[in-house]
């Protein structure tokens, strides 16, 4: 095999490569953006009926559809952020562990992770608010 | 007032007897799991058996993994986000079948067995009991999974996914407990 050859194939595989990462990268991203926006970032085109009545009342259903889609994705990002601080906690409980922690280290660990999840998973403090909706 | 106004009002006053009554459940089941590690503290003092740190750590980030599908899916139906909500329960129920899998597939197959005095009845007690409430709440979150796929639930009368999801999050909460009651409290004895 000569040397042309040799570097066709060595520009060819490096090219494959970079548009396979481009590509998986882009996945990811756009994985990561439903995950933790709901898909939120995603805005209908700007565009709407010529009326002028229906337009104004296409643009209240769009802000509606808008807001109700934030606060969809402020939601999520609350999970996200709650999953984040108790897999840290329990990773410091883990190390904690490792360094020789006394009983009562370990148990304030998981007091602090049972007051997170009743907080923002079990919603305690909303609990007899009439028809709070979780 | 409408009649469907005058439903919806009589659904939120049930909502509240129904969260009073779930509260007053996992307060009888605080008991027995207190309990359990009283026992925990009592037999086995400053000591543990040695088990698999690396199967622990693993089962309990399953758990909260879990906990977070549920809670996208109790947040997915209050904005009538259906398919995530019918997609995170799955992914709930799914993590809640790994999480077996690890306890009583790997865990219980270890050197350790019930029949070995103070160490086998107390881990066997203590994960057994949370295995057969993780087993419940599978089946919990599949009844509502079906329910959801034949359209029973909206953002406004959602209680039978809001009472999955506390169960299934209280369920969690004991493990936050047990897990390191188990695996990480005392020094091992081998």
């Amino acid at each position: 095999m000569d040397s042309t050859t040799i570097f066709v194939a060595v520009v060819v595989f490096i090219v494959i490569n970079i548009i396979g990462i481009a590509v998986t990268l882009a996945v990811v991203l756009y994985q990561l953006n439903l995950l933790i926006s709901g898909g939120a970032l995603v805005v209908p085109p700007d565009t709407g009926p010529v009326d002028v009545m229906e337009q104004l009342a296409w643009k209240k259903q769009r802000d509606d559809s808008l807001a109700s889609k934030a606060r969809l994705s402020s939601a999520y990002r609350t999970g996200v952020m709650v999953l984040l601080w108790l897999a840290f906690l329990t990773a410091i409980e883990f190390v904690a562990n490792m360094i020789g922690a006394s009983t009562v280290a370990m148990f304030l660990i998981a007091f602090i992770k049972a007051a997170i999840i009743l907080q923002f998973f079990m919603h305690v403090s909303s609990l007899w608010l009439e028809g709070e909706s979780h | 007032m409408s009649t469907e106004t005058s439903s919806l009002s009589e659904y939120r006053e049930q909502l509240t007897n129904n969260r009073l009554g779930l509260w007053l459940f996992f307060v009888s089941e605080a008991f027995l799991f207190i309990g359990l590690l009283a026992a925990r503290f009592y037999l086995w003092g400053d000591t543990r058996p040695d088990l698999d740190q690396n199967l622990g750590i693993i089962v309990t980030v399953i758990l909260l993994a879990s906990s977070f599908s549920m809670n996208r899916a109790e947040t997915a139906i209050v904005h009538n986000d259906r398919e995530t909500f019918l997609n995170s329960l799955l992914v709930t129920a799914s993590l809640g079948v790994v999480f077996l899998i690890g306890v009583v597939g790997f865990e219980w197959q270890g050197h350790i067995r019930p029949q070995d005095g103070a160490f086998g009845a107390v881990l066997y007690g203590m994960t057994g009991m949370h295995a057969l409430h993780v087993l419940s709440g599978i089946v919990f979150i599949l009844i509502v999974w079906n329910n959801g796929r034949n359209g029973h639930y909206n953002s406004e009368r959602h209680w039978g996914v809001e009472a999955c999801a506390i169960y299934w999050h209280y369920v969690d909460l004991v493990w936050v407990f047990f897990y390191p009651a188990i695996y990480l409290m005392g020094k091992v004895v081998h």
